[in-house]
């Protein structure tokens, strides 16, 4: 199993969020190491952040951006569009099954309530009637180490994505964690900076 | 077959510690159980159930006579969405309309249940039962609609929820045994059969594609061998383990899978339990994992400490 196959194990895993985290960019954007579990697989990355976000009334797709480094369009006047603060959380742990990095993420109104599974959809303009392979793609799982409810980015097929995106060179550690969240993260809102690749 | 590997089928037997009606009843010691009989212990687990008593929350109760509990026996391997539905409709007439149409949650001495909880995997009901109910029967459920503890519990909205998270874990079971191989080869008729089957008690039908995924090159086992552990403390862990001891030539025991977890594994301080069953320690972790592992295709154990009791003194 090598990182150019598309999976890397959790000794790879952790080397990488070592590192990531040591990036000047990930300080800026407030990432954090949480490994005071010396459990296996135990050892996570996490992202907090408060945006401003342009919410659909109903019937309309959103176009959010929650990023690390640009700002939201907040100067949207569309009148379909609500300006609202949410709050984001992205956590990005180890899946032993898969042997790769997986997402978990919550998005919540400021009251702390949870944006239903549908809600989120919605903000990223996927409709789970029509297409119910969503399903496949983000549910509702247990956060493996909080044991709260959050959002999971299915990673079954991620190995094969990582594996295409190497062609055959193997890469550091590092820079399959941040393709790997760049590709993942782009599809749920989290853009990382240019920045992090040129550090790697 | 290299020598030193002893047979994959062992004589020792795998002693129920329960009924002989339902795996995980109370009362007296059951029969025993010969692992050569492979096939009737597939069976055997299959039909395993629990009496269960749901009763609504009394702060719920809106009707001048409250319900009468409702009795269920519920298959120990199914989760508790798919099973509540008589239950829903049993206890709605009974709360304030205004919540009536509210998402049911389940609780537990106190604790919420989980019905697809930690690990990202579900929680089927045979598991939480053993790891919290002190084997108490009938086991005694509240039933609530109000105030849904959503920093706790994932919220199941639909049938499709549930299929998602089924077929996820299978996905997770089949990477480790098989690279995902087998299970990526199969067509989606194949995976509807695995979770029609499973959801509606057919246990041919679901067989019928599950034998794929307990398929192994003969005397090397599967890749991995899918497995978490369960204590009250430690709700879900999970460790590689290979089937095979390569250094002593042999199939890898469930007392040398479990030293994986807990290194200071002491046998005499614990009970093990699968299913309700407490299989002996070695036991091949090969030969359980293709026949008491859950239809999630994962061996769920249950670690609890000799002296536990989860019900307050």
């Amino acid at each position: 199993m090598t990182m150019q196959e598309g999976r890397m194990s959790y000794e790879q895993f952790t080397f990488a969020c070592a590192n990531f985290i040591k990036c000047p960019q990930a300080q800026i954007d407030s990432w954090r190491l949480e490994d005071e579990s010396h459990e296996f697989g135990e050892s996570f990355l996490s992202l907090s952040t408060i945006r401003q976000t342009s919410v659909p009334s109903s019937g309309t797709d959103a176009d959010v951006t929650v990023c690390t480094v640009e700002e939201s369009d907040a100067g949207k006047t569309d009148n379909s569009f609500n300006m609202k603060l949410l709050q984001y959380r992205f956590d990005v742990l180890y899946s032993v099954s898969h042997c790769v990095p997986v997402l978990y993420f919550t998005i919540s109104e400021t009251s702390g309530r949870l944006l239903s599974l549908d809600e989120v959809w919605t903000l990223f303009g996927l409709q789970a009637e029509t297409d119910t392979s969503l399903w496949n793609v983000v549910s509702w799982q247990d956060h493996p180490v909080l044991h709260m409810p959050f959002l999971c980015v299915h990673p079954c097929s991620n190995w094969a994505i990582m594996k295409e995106c190497f062609q055959g060179k193997e890469p550091t550690c590092e820079q399959f964690l941040i393709s790997w969240l760049s590709f993942v993260g782009n599809q749920f809102g989290l853009k990382l900076s240019p920045a992090y690749l040129l550090n790697s | 077959m290299s020598s030193g590997r002893y047979s994959f089928r062992p004589t020792t037997k795998v002693k129920k510690t329960r009924s002989t009606n339902y795996l995980g009843g109370g009362g007296g010691g059951g029969g025993r159980l010969r692992m050569a009989d492979d096939r009737e212990v597939l069976r055997e687990i299959w039909d395993s159930k629990l009496p269960v008593s749901f009763a609504l929350a009394e702060e719920e109760v809106y009707t001048v006579k409250p319900p009468e509990p409702y009795y269920l026996m519920v298959p120990r391997l199914l989760y508790f969405p798919l099973v509540t539905d008589k239950v829903r409709r049993h206890f709605a007439q009974h709360v304030n309309p205004e919540i009536a149409n509210n998402e049911m949650w389940l609780e537990y001495n106190g604790q919420p249940i989980k019905w697809h909880v930690y690990f990202n995997l579900n929680h089927p009901i045979g598991l939480w039962f053993d790891l919290f109910s002190d084997g108490i029967l009938p086991w005694s459920i509240s039933i609530h609609f109000d105030k849904f503890p959503e920093q706790n519990v994932c919220r199941c909205p639909c049938k499709d929820a549930i299929r998602s998270q089924f077929m996820s874990v299978l996905k997770e079971a089949d990477a480790l045994k098989h690279k995902g191989q087998v299970i990526n080869s199969m067509q989606e008729k194949d995976h509807n059969q695995l979770w029609l089957g499973f959801q509606n008690d057919k246990f041919d039908q679901f067989w019928g594609v599950n034998k794929r995924l307990m398929e192994s090159p003969a005397g090397e086992g599967f890749r991995n061998i899918p497995i978490r552990c369960y204590t009250p403390e430690k709700f879900a862990m999970q460790r590689l383990v290979k089937p095979v001891d390569d250094a002593n030539n042999s199939w890898t025991s469930l007392h040398d899978a479990l030293i994986e977890f807990f290194p200071d594994f002491d046998a005499s301080k614990v009970r093990i339990l699968i299913h309700g069953i407490e299989p002996p320690l070695n036991s091949p972790i090969q030969w359980l994992s293709e026949h008491l592992s859950y239809p999630d295709n994962f061996l769920h154990v249950v670690i609890l400490p000799t002296n536990f009791s989860s019900v307050p003194s």
